[in-house]
């Protein structure tokens, strides 16, 4: 029987597997965002802690808290990373850089299928968590688990303070004979405190995380008795954790930038297109099915007096709508609720068909959404849309100059704001070139000028649109006039959207770039020296 | 507490030490970047305010919050006496406007002039400088005679943000909301 029972999760979790750690450097493309975070866990590795630079130039210095950078310099840092594989500036190195943490992001990803498993198997029944975990490992959306976000960084917290709420309950029909022995279980406080730390943990990765307090409270309020005690033992480290990070600024005398850059993220506005609507529009094209069943399911429970997912994804709509700032992957705490949803519904309806026709034809729905996720994952984790960045990448590693002295750059890249801090971790920290860089997304004035003699341009279209604005500056005089001069190294196509058709899940590539401004098309690098 | 308590309760407490440690022991930077730089430069006081100009760029509004006249003129700042050099007492602060104001509809316009300002008080706070006094509000080419030629002891306040920007809000009721309700806004040159 409990042989059985091991067998059975090994299936959600071979295929989550596969979906996650299949051809990590292919798919997905990479996201701008995965270039911030891993630059600031190389710093945490440099030991220059998890605060970003402004040295760096990057001006968002407090966008947000720290554990996610604190957490990738953690686990890529035990296995010696970066330099346990002899970084150099070719295109294997490059990959291999890249593949580390895709690596474990897609580790992360199966480890949230099985806690997600563990939920199910408690809250609902095993048959309930066997189709929601493989529904989790397979369904088209959990591609996005693959990237290195701060959201995919924090899931596995969520999920895990969830599950240690959940086992305050004993399981339905167990008795005081049928517990284990008392050396074998975790007290109610432990498992209190435990739930606390993970969502305090959660949202020292990213404040969204918040959304979750009326969830994992409600469930400790009603799992230990409705006791407010144990509501008040696990509020205090999901409290108290995220406060490190605007302590940190106090610390240091930050506490005003702290302030202003919490505030700009709360009010970001800087694109139309970034709206809740399209963030739920977006998430609905990418994974159609689970979002149908998902929110069928979630409602079905509700009718039938479960609030529990509807608790778990109505504070993440509430928060989302009320900032509007919210993109497809913002919402990935839903997927797991839509994917308990979905299986809520699939058990229901296999129950009622099996009670009035075949057990066989009562397997039909699952069998077809099974296969529709597989086929749908399959053909997108196959794809390798990455070819062409990975030697763009490479070939600005080779051109810049390796330096014995951090802060001896000789030169400065200029390009479009996507490739100059994309490339910027691996260059500045692991291969040790530093250089300075011309953003024009965040100097659109141009009120820097270029401090080197020598020169590296990427040209692509959204730089080649930037700096044809009619600007009056002395320094965007300069730049073309250095761009005029120099040579060209190399040319390259960015294939990253190649594979789009009309059919579904092609037609979805685009998404999976949109509004991150990644320059698609010709990609020219140049020189002046 | 049983042993798997302990110990799982003492791995949790490791790493919420290990987070902590990690979140503060180690090298701090303090740089700021260019654009936040604005927020680490020194406070304002009166000889950063004393010898400025600027010119006068606003909208006013009519009754109803819709705009209706374009205001634009000059502003300055200078001092009464040759005493300020050394001692910048802020009561000789003299401030003066010339401003135009034009209907939005292109029928009507006048003139006016901020003359024989006395001072009040003046308040600082980081970047930014509050001057508040009154002017004598002269009226000029107003061939519609929407206000008095002259109107004097108007109390006004002088808003200079970050050495950047000013505004002007002057006594609404005693200027009969000639200037809607809103600031006159403009810039320092």
């Amino acid at each position: 029987m409990l042989k059985s029972k091991y067998i059975i999760i090994l299936l959600p979790l071979l295929l989550s597997a596969y979906s996650h750690l299949w051809n990590p450097l292919g798919f997905p493309s990479v996201h701008i965002d995965e270039g911030h975070y891993m630059r600031r866990a190389v710093m945490v590795l440099e030991g220059m802690g998890p605060q970003e630079s402004a040295a760096t130039g990057y001006p968002r210095t407090y966008d947000h808290p720290y554990f996610g950078q604190l957490f990738l310099a953690a686990l890529l840092g035990t296995v010696g990373y970066p330099s346990s594989l002899s970084p150099t500036p070719d295109v294997q190195s490059i990959q291999l850089l890249h593949l580390a943490p895709r690596v474990l992001m897609g580790l992360l990803a199966v480890g949230d299928t099985f806690i997600l498993y563990k939920i199910a198997e408690r809250r609902y029944n095993s048959t309930v968590a066997l189709i929601a975990s493989i529904l989790f490992a397979i369904m088209p959306a959990t591609w996005i688990f693959r990237r290195v976000y701060l959201d995919t960084i924090f899931i596995p917290f969520i999920l895990s303070s969830i599950l240690f709420a959940i086992y305050l309950k004993r399981p339905p029909g167990s008795s005081d004979s049928m517990k284990l022995k008392p050396n074998y279980t975790i007290s109610k406080n432990v498992s209190i405190t435990i739930s606390g730390i993970f969502l305090g943990l959660a949202t020292y990765t990213k404040i969204p995380a918040i959304t979750m307090i009326p969830l994992v409270a409600t469930m400790i309020f009603f799992n230990s008795g409705k006791k407010y005690r144990s509501v008040a033992i696990w509020v205090i480290p999901v409290i108290l954790l995220p406060l490190l990070w605007p302590l940190y600024s106090v610390v240091i005398g930050q506490n005003d930038l702290w302030m202003k850059w919490v505030i700009w993220q709360t009010e970001r506005t800087e694109s139309k297109n970034i709206t809740f609507a399209n963030a739920i529009n977006n998430f609905f094209k990418i994974d159609p099915l689970i979002t149908i069943l998902g929110i069928a399911g979630i409602a079905l429970s509700a009718i039938r007096k479960d609030y529990f997912l509807l608790l778990w994804i109505a504070p993440i709509f509430i928060f989302s709508y009320s900032i509007q700032w919210s993109q497809y992957f913002h919402l990935l705490p839903i997927f797991p609720a839509f994917c308990l949803g979905a299986a809520v519904l699939i058990e229901y309806t296999q129950r009622i068909i099996a009670k009035y026709s075949s057990n066989l034809l009562s397997y039909g729905m699952i069998i077809f959404v099974a296969v529709f996720g597989f086929v749908s994952t399959s053909m997108l984790i196959t794809l390798n849309v990455n070819s062409s960045y990975y030697e763009i990448y490479a070939t600005i590693s080779k051109q810049l100059p390796t330096s014995s002295n951090q802060s001896n750059s000789n030169i400065t890249l200029i390009g479009s704001h996507w490739w100059v801090w994309d490339s910027y971790w691996i260059t500045h920290y692991v291969l040790n070139k530093p250089h300075y860089m011309l953003d024009p997304r965040f100097d659109p004035k141009f009120q820097e000028p270029i401090k080197t003699e020598k020169v590296l341009l990427v040209e692509d279209s959204k730089f080649n649109q930037s700096i044809s604005r009619k600007i009056n500056s002395e320094n965007l005089m300069q730049i073309r006039e250095v761009q005029n001069k120099s040579k060209e190294i190399a040319t390259f196509v960015d294939n990253v959207t190649s594979y789009t058709r009309n059919t579904y899940p092609y037609n979805t590539l685009p998404i999976m770039i949109s509004n991150e401004d990644h320059p698609i098309g010709k990609v020219v690098i140049k020189r002046n020296y | 507490m049983n042993i798997l308590s302990a110990v799982v309760l003492g791995l949790a407490l490791l790493v919420v030490i290990m987070t902590i440690n990690a979140t503060f022991n180690h090298k701090y930077d303090y740089s700021r970047s260019a654009s936040e730089a604005i927020l680490a430069q020194p406070d304002v006081n009166i000889s950063d305010i004393k010898n400025l100009k600027g010119s006068i760029v606003s909208l006013q509004n009519n009754d109803t919050s819709i705009p209706a006249w374009i205001v634009s003129g000059k502003w300055k700042i200078n001092v009464n006496s040759t005493n300020m050099t050394a001692n910048n007492n802020p009561e000789d602060l003299k401030f003066t406007c010339t401003l135009s104001m034009t209907d939005i509809n292109g029928i009507s316009s006048h003139k006016h002039r901020f003359t024989d300002f006395k001072f009040t008080k003046i308040n600082f706070d980081k970047r930014n400088s509050t001057i508040d006094g009154t002017i004598t509000l002269v009226t000029s080419e107003d061939k519609q005679g929407i206000i008095d030629k002259s109107l004097a002891n108007i109390p006004v306040e002088i808003k200079i943000i970050n050495l950047r920007t000013v505004m002007l809000d002057i006594d609404k009721e005693l200027v009969k909301h000639h200037f809607g309700n809103t600031p006159i806004y403009g810039k320092v040159d």
